[in-house]
């Protein structure tokens, strides 16, 4: 079982916004599945490329973001499933020789599902050295998942909100808001979503709380589970609310829900400004402008036409101008008017319309003005 | 309305390949660890944007795990937070909606995490800061059932202290 069940095919930039050196990196990994199941994976890669862009802070940064496909075929598909768990669950007893060894039942808990995270971890660097997030998707419809230095999740339904969750562990530094053990009586721990101080003036995200809102927010008496209880003030709203870090009280995240204790639900505001302060710095920075002709056209007396130009990164900032070429036109001669379509994730179709309001045939440039360019 | 196919970008070439001057330089640092400590067991440097510094969050909370950069006379160079880089416990989720994941010990505490750094010419050496080892950790985290009254920094640290110091480059 291992490196000998398999090999790694190559790896593809299915998201390309510049330089690997300048840009956020994501690489995604196969495990469990056979050479003839690589569509399958790539299908699957790119549903989780899709669910992170749908993902805010996720869109707001995405020019910020590369991701990396990592090919990697194994001699069987899925992963391990023991018969009987730990936990009591049960699982197919089905044993696989995959690459990276995933299984069911790790550490005896049914859904933990992982391989060998040390060669997956290699596995990324050696695609994109110091790569900053990464994720396996393991080929089996069992729902299971794992963090650590790496994400692991299988293709059941909803299990890529583990990869989502995990990253926000391993590339943002943000700490569970959940709970497990009852009081955290240790200092102030640094991740960003999770504090002890309770003063308004001096709590980690003290300019982000109303002075209409009471501190703490929801207390936790009993101490020995996550409570229950309604949050006391409207969704959204930013306070200390007990539990995090695993602990259920004596330690506080910022709204009643977040993506760090609810798997499906969004970051709250905190954490979402902890990952968009980390991408921001990859952004494309300001490289322009670079301008140019992209088509010519010619109008009799008020006519209108309409041209079309597609395949433009989403992450330019675009302008654009006609000129009128020929003849010399004393007055106004051109309007033109541009529409945006979104034709992909990547992609930008602008239609620029363009009307002639001379009184005699004009020529003229379609002209664009590329702002900011990767 | 006639529409005209005008095509996709033409644009001139973007560079002539060569990498540009300003790559941003640093250090990918390998880190292994087993219950009785953490080792650095590579150094590689590469082309690569490092996170942003976060001493502003150390200095707000010890309570937990970085790294830090030091000059030649200890002082902090840069610092950066690393979120649960031991694996004490696993995460175990649920496929029902709404759940909360929870946490449950691991059998083996040993493993790898790898932090990317900036490569500053002034930092000769590299710090990690933790709460304990991970075999003090795990035996924190999961000593007593829960509702017993356990609390996590009554018999451990209340903040970080150094788990390991090396030289950034080996002499």
């Amino acid at each position: 079982m291992g490196v000998a069940d398999g090999a790694v095919i190559g790896t593809t930039k299915i998201v390309d916004h510049g330089p690997d050196s300048a840009r956020w990196n994501l690489v995604i990994l196969a495990e469990g599945y056979k050479d003839t199941e690589m569509d399958k994976f790539h299908f699957a890669a790119e549903a989780f490329v899709t669910k992170l862009f749908e993902t805010q802070p996720f869109r707001a940064m995405w020019c910020a973001i590369n991701v990396h496909r990592v090919d990697v075929k194994s001699t069987d598909s899925g992963a391990d499933e023991p018969a009987t768990c730990g936990d009591g669950g049960t699982g197919t007893g089905t044993m696989t020789r995959t690459y990276f060894d995933a299984s069911f039942c790790r550490d005896g808990m049914s859904r933990l599902l992982y391989g060998d995270m040390a060669l997956a971890q290699a596995t990324a660097n050696a695609a994109v050295p110091g790569f900053q997030a990464a994720i396996v998707i393991v080929n089996s419809t069992r729902y299971g998942g794992a963090g650590g230095s790496v994400a692991w999740f299988s293709q059941a339904l909803a299990a890529d909100e583990i990869g989502v969750h995990e990253l926000g562990h391993s590339a943002f530094k943000l700490a569970d808001e959940y709970g497990g053990n009852d009081t955290w009586t240790a200092g102030e721990p640094p991740e960003p979503n999770v504090t002890t101080i309770t003063d308004r003036a001096t709590t980690k995200w003290a300019s982000r709380i109303s002075a209409a809102t009471p501190l703490p927010t929801q207390d936790n008496p009993g101490c020995a589970a996550m409570t229950t209880a309604a949050s006391p003030v409207p969704a959204g709203t930013i306070g200390l609310f007990a539990g995090g870090s695993i602990f259920y009280c004596g330690i506080y995240h910022p709204e009643h829900k977040c993506r760090m204790q609810i798997l499906g639900d969004p970051f709250c505001k905190v954490c979402s400004d902890a990952i968009a302060a980390r991408l921001r710095q990859h952004l494309p920075k300001f490289s322009g402008p670079i301008t140019g002709t992209q088509f010519q056209g010619s109008l009799a007396a008020g006519e209108t036409k309409r041209w079309f130009t597609y395949n433009w990164n989403a992450c330019w900032h675009v302008l654009w101008t006609v000129m009128p070429t020929a003849p010399v036109t004393p007055g106004p001669a051109l309007r033109h008017r541009v529409r945006v379509e979104r034709a992909s994730r990547e992609h930008i179709t602008y239609w620029i319309s363009v009307t002639n309001e001379s009184k005699v045939a004009v020529e003229f440039d379609g002209r664009y003005e590329i702002v900011v360019r990767n | 309305m006639i529409d005209i196919d005008a095509g996709s970008p033409t644009l001139p070439p973007r560079d002539d390949g060569t990498p540009p001057d300003t790559a941003p330089r640093a250090w990918l640092l390998v880190f292994e660890y087993d219950e009785g400590g953490v080792r650095l067991v590579e150094r590689q440097r590469i082309e690569m944007l490092a996170p942003p510094d976060d001493s502003e969050l150390t200095q707000q909370g010890r309570a937990g795990h970085w790294i830090e950069l030091r000059n030649s006379n200890g002082e902090a160079l840069y610092r950066q937070v690393i979120a649960q880089p031991f694996r004490v416990s696993a995460e175990v989720f649920s496929p029902r909606e709404g759940a909360t994941p929870r946490r449950a010990p691991v059998e083996v505490v040993e493993g790898r995490f790898q932090v990317v750094v900036p490569d500053l010419p002034a930092a000769t050496d590299v710090v990690f800061f933790g709460l304990g080892t991970p075999g003090e950790q795990k035996a924190r985290a999961f000593r007593a059932p829960l509702g017993t009254g356990a609390s996590f920094g009554a018999e451990g640290p209340s903040e970080a202290s150094p788990l390991l110091s090396e030289k950034l480059v080996p002499r």
